[in-house]
C-alpha cells in the first residue's frame, strides 16, 4: 500500500486492519502522534489524512491507500518551526508534552480551515484532547495568538495573567 | 473468547450490490465502516476477523428527504447527520467529538450495543424502518425487528434506514463532564403527522426502548408531569460505569418532562 507522509512517498506492509498509529510508529518509526488510550478518545494520536484531522488509532490502513498524511514532524522543523509550533513555545502551552502533538495537528487544521481567535470555536475544535497538566488555558491561548496571527517570539514566554513577557534566558517568573 | 488475528482479508466494494455479495458469502465477513469501534478492538485482540469488507466506497452514505420522508445511507457519517432536524441531528452532534464524528457512521452507531447505540433511541421514537441483508436475503424492520434477529454480526450489513419526517422532535441527553464523553442516558420524543407523539430512551434500559405508558398517558389528556412520572414504569433500570440504576430512575422522568417540553407537547 502506497501512502504519502510528511510529503514523502512511503510503502507500507502492514495487514489491511493495522491502525494508522501502529504503521507510523512501528513500521515508519514515526513517534509524534502518542499511544494514549488507543481508543479514540484521548486525541493524541491525531494526525492529518488529506488535510483533516483523524484519530489514528481510529483508521485502518486499508482506508488510506494513496492518501497523504501529516503528522507533527512535517508540519515544521527545529529550525523553521510552523506557526502553531511557534505559539505553543512562546505561550508556553507544553507541560509533559504527551497531548501536545496532537493538540498543534488539531489546532493546525482548525487554523487552515480558517478558524478565528474565537475561545468557544477552539474549544470545539479541540474537544477531546485530554491534556492532564495545563489546565488548557495556556494551549488555548496559543491557539488564538497564532489564528490572530500575533508575533511570535520562541525566545520568550507569554504571561497568561498580565500578557506581559519575561525572557526565558532571565529566568523569570510571572 | 478473546483472540488475535493476523492479517485479514478486507474488500472494497463499490456498490450497494458488490457490498452484499461481499458482506454475506462465505465465510461472512465483518463489516468495516468507519472503524471507530472495530480498529481499537482489532488492535486490542479483542475481535477476531477473518475477513472484513470496508464500506467506504460502496456508496450506502447518502442523504435523501423525498415526498416527507427521509433516507439515511447506514455509512453516513456522524457529522453528516449532525444538521438534520431533531431528534436525529442532536443525537448525532452529541455523539463523540469532531474528529470522532467525521468517521464514525451512523450505521455504525446503530450496530452498536449500549453504551453505544445512542441513535437506537430517536430511531425507535421516529419509527424508522431499517434495511439490511444478511446470508438469507433483504429484510426491513424497526430496531427492535434488527436487535431481535440478532443485530450486526460477521455476515450482516445494514444498508440504511428511513421514516416520516415528523412535525416536531426533540432530544435530551444527560450531560457528563468533559472526560466522559458516553452518554448514560437520552430521551428523544417525536410529534408525527396528526399529533401522535412517541417517546423512546436510551440509558433507560439495557438497549433502546419506546416509553409506551408516558406515550399513553399524553394521549389520553395528561399533563407533561403525568407522562414523565409514568415513564418509569416503561425503563429497567440498570448500573453500569456510566450511571447507577437508582439515579437513571431518578432522572428519567426529568428528561422525559425536558423532551416533551422541548417538543412543545
Amino acid at each position: 500500500m502506497e501512502l504519502t507522509v510528511n510529503s514523502v512517498s512511503r510503502t507500507v506492509r502492514s495487514a489491511p486492519l493495522t491502525s494508522l498509529l501502529t504503521v507510523l510508529r512501528e513500521e515508519l518509526d514515526i513517534t509524534s502522534p502518542k499511544a494514549g488510550c488507543e481508543s479514540g478518545g484521548c486525541g493524541a494520536c491525531t494526525v492529518l489524512v488529506d488535510g483533516q484531522p483523524r484519530r489514528s488509532c481510529l483508521t485502518a490502513l486499508c482506508t488510506l491507500d494513496g492518501s497523504e498524511v501529516v503528522t507533527v514532524e512535517g508540519l515544521g522543523t527545529p529550525e523553521d518551526l510552523s506557526r502553531v509550533q511557534q505559539a505553543f513555545i512562546h505561550h508556553y502551552a507544553a507541560q509533559c508534552g504527551f497531548c501536545s502533538d496532537g493538540m498543534v495537528v488539531a489546532a493546525t487544521a482548525y487554523i487552515n480551515g480558517g478558524g478565528s481567535d474565537d475561545a468557544g470555536a477552539i474549544r470545539e475544535a479541540l474537544a477531546g484532547h485530554f491534556c492532564r497538566c495545563t489546565g488548557y488555558v495556556k494551549i488555548l491561548e496559543a491557539v488564538a495568538a497564532a489564528a490572530r496571527g500575533d508575533e511570535l517570539d520562541t525566545g520568550t514566554t507569554a504571561s497568561s495573567a498580565n500578557n506581559t513577557y519575561v525572557k526565558i534566558s532571565e529566568g523569570g517568573q510571572t | 473468547m478473546t483472540s488475535t488475528v493476523g492479517a485479514a482479508a478486507v474488500s472494497m466494494p463499490s456498490s450497494e450490490a458488490e457490498a452484499v455479495a461481499a458482506v454475506t458469502e462465505q465465510p461472512y465477513a465483518t463489516v468495516l465502516a468507519g472503524g471507530t469501534l472495530l480498529v481499537p478492538q482489532h488492535t486490542l485482540g479483542q475481535v477476531a476477523v477473518e475477513r472484513a469488507v470496508w464500506l467506504g466506497r460502496a456508496e450506502i452514505d447518502g442523504i435523501s428527504r423525498s415526498n416527507g420522508r427521509m433516507t439515511v445511507g447506514a455509512a453516513a457519517p456522524l457529522a453528516a447527520c449532525a444538521g438534520l432536524d431533531a431528534p436525529v441531528g442532536p443525537c448525532s452532534a452529541n455523539i463523540g467529538d469532531n474528529e470522532v464524528k467525521a468517521q464514525a457512521t451512523i450505521g455504525g452507531n446503530i450496530c452498536s450495543p449500549a453504551p453505544y447505540g445512542d441513535l437506537r433511541g430517536p430511531l425507535l421514537a421516529l419509527g424508522a424502518i431499517l434495511r439490511w441483508a444478511d446470508p438469507g436475503g433483504a429484510h426491513t424492520g424497526d430496531v427492535a425487528d434488527f436487535v431481535a434477529a440478532g443485530g450486526a454480526r460477521p455476515g450482516v450489513l445494514l444498508l440504511d434506514m428511513a421514516f416520516e419526517v415528523p412535525e416536531a422532535g426533540s432530544f435530551v441527553a444527560l450531560r457528563r463532564h468533559h472526560t466522559q464523553s458516553l452518554t448514560a442516558l437520552a430521551v428523544s420524543a417525536v410529534r408525527h403527522t396528526g399529533g401522535t407523539v412517541t417517546i423512546a430512551a436510551t440509558g433507560a434500559a439495557p438497549d433502546a426502548c419506546r416509553l409506551r405508558t408516558a406515550e399513553t398517558v399524553l394521549a389520553d389528556g395528561g399533563s407533561i408531569a403525568d407522562a414523565a412520572a409514568a415513564s418509569v414504569s416503561d425503563a429497567d433500570p440498570y448500573d453500569d460505569a456510566l450511571a447507577s440504576a437508582a439515579y437513571r430512575r431518578r432522572v428519567l422522568p426529568v428528561y422525559v418532562g425536558r423532551a416533551l417540553e422541548q417538543l412543545g407537547a
